[in-house]
């Protein structure tokens, strides 16, 4: 089931309502129904791989608490491969076999191996590592063994975050699963705007700028470099609002069960470096590889080539992580050479900075880091959205051509007409865009709800009456899919 | 918590409420501006911006825009000359399958209008695809009435009636003016093959698939039922360039099992003018084609009053003959 649908405009409230009419005791298993029909509205079959899942760490957080030394390790072990290996199945068996296909034939091997595409069970990445964290987490000792099947279940398949993350921890949501929540009226009218901010970025800003973005990319050969161009920016406001939209989403609708659920995105485009992108970023995966990767290595307490490789290590996971295809690898590659040139470079950076006088000037310095940043991440980006590493060489190869056409007036009102772009939606975008950038830049901080809060009630009431007309009027036509529910 | 629920419902109820009536005072504000112009038929798209209440009406055209160029370019009161008859035309142009004729005319009754035969121009086409019924936005450039609402839920279901409601705050709704061409003047100088190839594939865009013929041939026979309990029907394939349609052997055996079921006669008309000059496009009658057609072949066709299952052509407009 899509947020952006009107099945879900029907299934939320009824899910609410009940939630809050049933005793506390009899929640959990509303909650547990509720999310395995949320899940088996894509293919119903698929729940068997969640449940598998569920009582294979159910048992073994169960086993690793009791069990000590050697016995505890080969617990986590044969869990973390079990996760792991539905991962391998669904999603990287097709892609393992095409490879190895590629390279037989290389070195004349005749009999290829059996490739078979199957479907990719919705959310799998995401509920995989929620799992893994528990039973790592068991296994540290930082999290007990849940008795409760149903509410470990629970904690798997919580619909909100199913699909698409945050990936929780443990200790985090386990212990709000337990709690008794009442209904508050300031924290479900909260839940409520955020769910309505994360739709206004998802089916009005994300939908629309994805027609610019599928026109280029979907034949990048027929374009010039300025639409290129265009359309990979676009591409990184598109996959920033779809994400974070769903994230609002997910946040906002746990919120008003209740549930608080950790903060995914925290204005990534608004970073100095790469580094700091990606505190910004899908927060809850880069934490998760952090945690569980990057720190078991060694992290940072390690010889500088030590760090680099475990930079690379956790950058090619997440990339794979992503998806079955070599650009994500490459994009990933690519995200960990960011990281590992700005420590490399830091030094000189700084020599750089100071050199031409722009530490004098922070406020410039700041703009530049972030214009730099951002054309790191958006260069990367292409990597992304291409179908194949041919298909983002050509589009690397035409962002450098045909920027004659762009001059005088005729050529930028082309431009529109390139990208598929009539003059209400590039008004719709901007008026739309600049209402989340200026909610996220607002001075003092704090968020605009909390400023809204202090007007009077008439214009508050004015204020979610326009954001619902405008969602309402400029969602963009066609229900597209969530971004990241193919991961 | 108690106290919280009822403020919340309270609010919610109170919010939700003033935004509904906000938003049925700029619909039906909306649609009263574009009404204003009193649109006759030649002027407008729309079937119900031009649709009556309590009236008779000599004849009610349905069908595609082959029926509807039957109004466009001021043709309406040319053929309302020929065949000396009032005619409503609620054939509707960019594909009016079955679902937007058969809501059509649920209002046109609804309204209490009467009328002494109904004249339904049938394609085959538009029974092999949803393109052409259900998933057309059929209620674009309608005024906002709860009667074709109910019909536009009844057939689009939700998300066609919020398009509908919404449609009625854009501005190209606002700003519709009437169009008063005076005539079509555009001419095919000759059949080409390849044209007309690429047309069919557009109209065919599901294939033809006899399933969905079956669905769409059992909606037609509702309107059937509904039409002949009110008044009498006629079937009338119109005039093309376009040559053998896929599907036209199963509409004609269909328009036969009609005829013989319930009394319903039809006239093959495809082959009746096949001079190109006489069509704007390989499958719309330019004006000189639409007066042609309407005195020559229509209205000896209504006026025989469908004796025979098949009225041939009187004679072959023009000195050409369709190339098979």
């Amino acid at each position: 089931m899509l947020f952006n649908s009107l099945e879900f405009l029907v299934f939320f409230p009824t899910v609410v309502a009940l939630y809050f009419l049933l005793r506390h005791r009899a929640r959990w298993l509303l909650l547990l129904v509720a999310s395995s029909i949320f899940y088996m509205w894509f293919i119903p079959a698929y729940i068997l791989v969640l449940v598998f899942t569920i009582v294979v760490d159910y048992v073994a957080g169960l086993l690793i608490e009791r069990a000590q030394g050697f016995r505890r390790r080969a617990i986590l072990t044969c869990s973390i491969v079990a996760n792991v290996g539905c991962l391998v199945v669904f999603k990287y068996a097709p892609f393992i076999a095409r490879n190895v296909d590629a390279l037989a034939a290389q070195v004349g091997w005749i009999p290829p191996l059996p490739v078979i595409d199957v479907i990719l069970p919705i959310g799998l990445s995401f509920h995989t590592f929620q799992a893994m964290s528990y039973t790592i987490e068991v296994y540290r000792g930082h999290q007990r063994a849940e008795r409760h099947f149903g509410l470990y279940a629970l904690y798997v398949m919580f619909f909100p975050q199913l699909v698409a993350g945050p990936i929780e921890r443990p200790q985090n949501l386990l212990p709000q699963l337990h709690r008794e929540h009442t209904f508050e009226y300031e924290r479900v009218t909260s839940g409520l705007k955020l769910m309505a901010w994360g739709m206004l970025k998802k089916v009005v800003i994300a939908d629309r700028l994805s027609r610019a973005v599928d026109l280029v990319y979907d034949h990048p050969g027929a374009h010039r470099g300025p639409a290129v161009l265009l359309a990979t920016v676009f591409f990184a406001y598109q996959i920033y609002c779809d994400f974070s939209g769903y994230s609002d989403i997910a946040i906002g609708s746990a919120r008003v069960l209740g549930i608080r659920l950790m903060e995914n995105f925290r204005c990534p485009y608004h970073s100095r470096s790469v580094r700091e992108f990606w505190r910004r970023w899908h927060i809850s995966l880069s934490t998760w590889f952090k945690d569980y990767v990057f720190i078991p290595l060694g992290g940072s307490r390690t010889s500088r080539s030590g760090q680099y490789r475990n930079l690379m290590v956790v950058f090619l996971l997440s990339g794979l992580w992503h998806g079955a295809n070599w650009t994500f690898v490459i994009w990933g590659a690519l995200h960990g050479l960011y990281l590992v040139g700005s420590i490399a470079t830091e030094r000189l950076r700084r020599g750089l900075v100071a050199a031409v006088g722009l530490d004098r000037h922070p406020r410039l310095h700041a703009a530049v880091q972030v214009v730099i940043t951002f054309a790191l991440v958006d260069f990367a980006w292409i990597l992304f959205r291409a179908t194949s590493l041919a298909a983002a060489a050509k589009v690397v190869s035409r962002l450098f051509r045909g920027w004659g056409a762009l001059l005088g007036a005729a050529g930028f009102a082309g431009l529109g007409t390139e990208l598929g772009l009539d003059r209400l939606d590039v008004v719709v975008l901007l008026v739309s865009v600049a209402l989340v950038e200026g909610a996220a830049r607002l001075p003092e901080g704090g968020s605009v709800w909390d400023r809204l809060a202090e007007r009077p009630v008439w214009v508050r009431w004015a204020a979610y009456s326009a954001l619902l007309w405008w969602i309402v009027f400029f969602a963009d036509a066609g229900q597209r899919q969530f971004i990241y529910f193919v991961f | 918590m108690h106290r919280d629920v009822v403020r919340f419902v309270a609010r919610a109820a109170t919010l939700v409420a003033l935004n509904a009536l906000v938003l049925a005072a700029l619909v039906y504000a909306s649609s009263a501006y574009v009404l204003r112009h009193h649109w006759r038929n030649w002027e407008t798209e729309s079937d119900l911006a031009i649709m009556p209440a309590r009236e008779h009406v000599d004849l009610v055209f349905l069908g595609t825009s082959h029926a509807r160029t039957f109004s466009r370019a001021s043709n309406h009161r040319r053929v309302e000359m020929a065949l000396d008859r009032r005619i409503l035309n609620l054939a509707r142009g960019g594909g009016g399958g079955v679902v937007p004729m058969r809501a059509a005319l649920s209002v046109f009754f609804e309204r209490g209008n009467t009328v002494d035969t109904i004249v339904y121009f049938i394609d085959p086409w538009v029974l092999y695809s949803a393109a052409w019924n259900e998933d057309n936005a059929f209620y674009e450039g309608e005024p906002f009435s709860l009667d074709f609402a109910r019909q536009v839920y009844r057939y689009a279901g939700a998300r066609g009636l919020r398009d509908y409601v919404l449609e009625k705050l854009t501005w190209s709704w606002i700003d519709a003016a009437p169009d008063r061409t005076e005539q079509d003047e555009r001419i095919v100088p000759a059949r080409s093959a390849d044209a007309a190839a690429k047309r069919i594939a557009n109209l065919y865009n599901a294939g033809t698939d006899p399933a969905v013929f079956r669905k769409y041939a059992a909606l037609l026979e509702d309107l059937v039922v509904f039409a002949t309990a009110r008044t009498r029907l006629v079937f009338v394939i119109p005039p093309t360039l376009l040559g053998d349609e896929p599907g036209t052997p199963e509409l004609r055996a269909l328009l036969k099992r009609f005829r013989s079921t319930y009394g319903v006669p039809f006239f093959d008309l495809r082959d009746s003018i096949t001079t190109p000059a006489l069509f704007g496009d390989h499958d719309h009658l330019n004006t000189r084609g639409v007066t042609l057609f309407a005195a020559e072949f229509l209205r000896p066709a209504l006026d025989g009053d469908g004796r025979g299952p098949q009225t041939p052509p009187l004679r072959t407009a023009g000195a050409g003959r369709r190339p098979s």
